[in-house]
């Protein structure tokens, strides 16, 4: 079976390969859900995003400074799934309230080049925390097999985080580190949160009638300023929770970070059907998988023009993604 | 003479640098259906936005029961008892009939009660009984309207404002719809109806004014507005 | 009389006080001579940005990729690994046309596409050329680069008028580049604000205006916007060639050719107001000016001041432009809010 050039074919490691997509994806899927809400309700892509979710790491960072070492730090993980989303949750709604908020009616570009402003801003806050060079989390938060430290040591010698791609290509002893266990274990209950959020409560369906007809919902007496700010909360828990399980898992960050991780989380969202919630997790599996699988069989450097390929030629063929949305009401 | 339910004194909207509305003045009395009517473009639609607060107001003064509510935001005019069916409908798409009715009902608390106030809907409307977990967006133009109307009426409002009901409907549909109005004008409710189709407004309703471009140019009781010649050769196609 | 107006006056200033330049004492102040030419290229490839966005009211995340095709494609021409060896009169032609040309092809399909999903595009399209400048090394020198691009002035039978003019080699540097370069620029400044003027020109401003109504006049605003599109991306790859050949070699791409070129672009040309030439030329001198030569000024004062991070200039680079992004859409939108301008 001649699958490919670039890497040996064997069964149990294009399993492998196809695991970590999965949960790369859903990862990317949790960054994506922030785009996706965002934009369903004021039609914004929010390029500020993913340098959000990178702050969210650095602060992870930060925290993992004075975490104790495991077992001890299986208290201490509970609180970074607490704090990094608050935090990140703040940032945004106050993005939201200073920058966003008050571009409300002006036309389309306006706020996308204000996000791309508040993007630059947040870098250069990331820069001015840790600097230009990568650098890793030293404490073992996780019970540590051989495996997960010794890709540590060599993950702190590599240079970029792009090359944190290549550690997911190597080849694993084991099937599911902690790290692993730790991102489904936030993921699955996070999803699940906010799909009975939006379809059950009164709040989640306000979000929705909002995204579905801004005026009919004010005209019904919901705050839509108030569940644009709470949509901006949401999306920055997601962040934040993407964060943590995403520092514990890779272990390296740096600055630049969130503009590649956001742009892949965005293509996710734009692929699954942005404005759709469930699209933004299909779409996060399929781009984990085209991440995963194309670091090992296209090489890591076509990976990126892989993706952005595809979010070019959905936005030429089918903006509306996989799980399709409407187009908003024209006013 | 109670004080009028809702009363405009001199009000300016602009959209941007183009004004709109330009200093008009309108009363209803409670318990009358009073009707706007004029061409398009007349700013009809922007005075029914403007009273909701979904339009920010330049000039002049809005007075719901004697309160002011021009600088009110909207979701608090809702609050005071002043419900819009808005012009094209502006059904909530993705969420079903009954939604839509729940979602009418967002300010209010009492389960029971909005319960009791979709059954009513069920009977004012009965199509929307049959189509009640249906999407709001595969509806006919006429069941969203009575859907339309429907839903302002869940939260419990002293006044209704109607844009344009009859707007793309069949004959037999806006009948339907101008006896509910007046049904409803017969239990208490007053109504402010903004309407293309003058002659039916006209003959539901108790006054009338005729704007044109941003300004009112007669105001008479309905009856005297439909037989006049001006009305008449403008308005009514004779 | 319009010929009089405000900002033909402050664009005579602006291009005389940038005439005068060389004869400052640039040593003593500290500012190398190479940062004050290559200033002049960043605002060449602004003015093509400008041109872009302004004639289209398109956004243009992917600038930094034409001009980085622009800058291989002289390249190309110039190396010596490669047969080409052309003179650089004939490369800027070349790079030019081959970039315009490239840039529309690109462009062409999206160019229907909304506003915000255009801008997405090309900034993937930016991404993209990046990887494949990069990865195609054999081609674009990638990581390597394309070294020593010193080409002569002219083709081989006006070389007799190089020597003679003792040009040979002195092009290139230090004052007659600065010279050939903002002559380039008047030469561009002029052609567009003809091109402003003319039929076209108030072509382009219809189609920005209201495209639907502008269709109904009979104009062609798929066409316009892809001229608009290759006379941009023309400036722009010739800002590219100019890079290349001060330079003297193609950069690595993932460093000057990536999406945050393209926004530190924008920021200038934003400042400035688009679709205001003379407006853009003090905006994107006042900001990259102060990026590329202020900071270094600033910094040397500021050198006095405890070594950390937050003291330096340069590590303040990235919130200067985020903070231009933003208060300028706060405040100053217009240029992207075509109704606002008169």
């Amino acid at each position: 079976m001649d699958l490919c050039l670039f890497a040996e074919f064997s069964f149990q490691s294009l399993s492998q390969y196809v695991l970590n997509g999965l949960l790369m994806g859903a990862l990317f899927a949790l960054i994506a859900l922030g785009y996706t809400l965002v934009y369903g309700i004021i039609e914004l892509v929010n390029f500020a995003h993913g340098d959000v979710f990178m702050l969210g790491c650095v602060l992870t960072y930060f925290l993992c400074m004075f975490a104790p070492e495991y077992p001890t730090s299986l208290i201490f993980i509970p609180l970074l799934l607490l704090i990094v989303p608050i935090c990140c949750s703040l940032l945004n709604i106050t993005i939201n309230y200073l920058v966003y908020r008050p571009l409300r009616k002006a036309p389309r570009l306006v706020p996308l080049v204000s996000a791309l402003g508040v993007s630059f801003v947040l870098i250069n806050v990331g820069q001015m925390a840790i600097g230009t060079s990568p650098k890793s989390i030293q404490a073992q938060l996780l019970p540590s097999e051989t495996n997960q430290s010794s890709a540590n040591r060599e993950t702190e010698n590599a240079t970029r985080s792009n090359e944190a791609s290549e550690e997911l290509t190597r080849p694993r002893r084991s099937w599911l580190t902690w790290a692993d266990i730790l991102l489904i274990g936030t993921v699955i209950p996070a999803m699940t949160g906010l799909a009975l959020l939006v379809k059950f409560t009164k709040i989640g369906k306000a979000m929705r009638a909002t995204a579905q007809n801004p005026i009919a919902a004010r005209l019904m007496g919901i705050n839509v300023e108030f569940v644009i700010a709470l949509t901006f909360a949401l999306g920055g828990i997601f962040a934040g929770l993407a964060a943590v399980v995403f520092t514990l898992k890779i272990t390296t960050i740096d600055y630049l970070m969130g503009y590649k991780n956001g742009l892949y989380a965005f293509t996710a969202a734009v692929v699954g059907g942005v404005g759709s919630i469930p699209g933004a997790v299909l779409g996060g599996i399929l781009i984990g998988l085209i991440y995963s699988l194309g670091a090992v069989y296209i090489g890591g450097a076509w990976v990126d023009a892989c993706i952005f390929g595809t979010l070019i030629i959905l936005l030429v063929f089918r903006p509306s993604g996989i799980l399709g949305t409407r187009v908003r009401e024209k006013v | 003479m109670s004080q009028p339910i809702l009363e405009l004194k001199g009000v300016h909207t602009s959209y941007g640098v183009i004004e709109v509305l330009k200093g008009i003045s309108i009363k209803v009395e409670p318990k009358q259906i009073v009707t706007v009517i004029g061409a398009n473009g007349a700013g009809k639609t922007t005075t029914l936005m403007t009273i909701s607060g979904c339009v920010p107001i330049q000039k002049g003064e809005i007075l719901f029961n004697g309160q002011p509510i021009h600088r009110t935001p909207a979701h608090q005019i809702l609050k005071m008892g002043l419900a819009q069916s808005p012009e094209g409908r502006k059904i909530f798409p993705r969420l079903t009939v009954k939604e839509n009715l729940e979602m009418g009902a967002f300010t209010r608390n009492d389960k029971a009660g909005i319960q009791q106030d979709i059954e009513k809907a069920y009977h004012l409307f009965p199509i929307l009984k049959d189509r009640q977990k249906q999407l709001g967006g595969t509806l006919s133009g006429g069941e969203q309207q009575m859907l339309a109307i429907a839903r302002a009426l869940m939260s419990r409002p002293k006044m209704l404002l109607l844009d344009e009901p009859s707007l793309g409907l069949a004959p037999m549909i806006i009948l339907k719809i101008f006896d509910a109005i007046q049904e409803l004008n017969r239990e208490g409710m007053s109504v402010l109806l903004v309407e293309q189709n003058a002659r039916l407004a006209l003959k539901i309703a108790h006054w009338g004014y005729v704007l044109e471009t941003g300004t009112v140019t007669m105001s008479a009781a309905a009856q005297e507005l439909l037989h006049d010649p001006r009305v008449q050769a403008a308005y009514l196609g004779e | 009389m319009k010929y009089f107006s405000a900002s033909s006056v402050v664009a005579v200033l602006v291009f005389g006080l940038l005439f005068l330049v060389p004869n400052l004492p640039l040593g003593q102040l500290g500012i190398p001579s190479n940062l004050v030419t290559e200033l002049l290229i960043l605002t060449i490839l602004a003015l093509g940005l400008n041109v872009i966005i302004g004639y289209t009211g398109l956004l243009h995340l992917g600038i930094a990729g034409v001009y980085g095709i622009g800058t291989v494609c002289t390249g190309i021409l110039v190396t010596e690994a490669f047969p080409f060896q052309q003179s650089f009169v004939i490369t800027l032609i070349i790079s030019t046309v081959v970039t315009a040309l490239i840039s529309m092809a690109i462009t062409a399909p999206v160019l229907r596409l909304r506003g915000d999903y255009f801008a997405l595009v090309t900034l993937g399209f930016c991404e993209i050329v990046v990887t494949v400048l990069k990865e195609f090394e054999h081609i674009t020198g990638g990581k390597k680069t394309l070294q020593n691009l010193r080409p002569p002035l002219f083709p081989e039978f006006l070389s007799s008028l190089e020597q003679s003019l003792d040009l040979v080699g002195k092009w290139r540097i230090f004052p007659i580049f600065y010279y050939i370069c903002l002559g380039l620029l008047l030469l561009i400044f002029l052609g567009l604000r003809n091109l402003e003027k003319s039929r076209i020109g108030r072509g382009f401003v219809a189609i920005r205006e209201d495209e639907l109504a502008a269709s109904a006049m009979g104009l062609n605003p798929a066409k316009l916007k892809l001229m608009a599109i290759g006379i941009g991306s023309g400036i722009v790859g010739l800002a590219g060639c100019l890079f290349a050949v001060h330079s003297t070699n193609t950069t690595e791409p993932q460093v000057s050719f990536t999406f945050n070129v393209s926004v530190i672009i924008l920021a200038s040309v934003i400042l400035g107001g688009m679709g205001s030439r003379t407006g853009m030329l003090v905006g994107v001198l006042l900001l990259l000016g102060y990026d590329k030569i202020g900071t270094r000024l600033l910094s040397d004062v500021l050198s006095q001041l405890p070594d950390k991070p937050y003291f330096k200039l340069s590590s303040w680079r990235y919130m200067i432009f985020g903070l231009v992004l933003i208060l300028m859409m706060r405040f100053r939108p217009y240029g992207i809010i075509p109704e606002k301008r008169n």
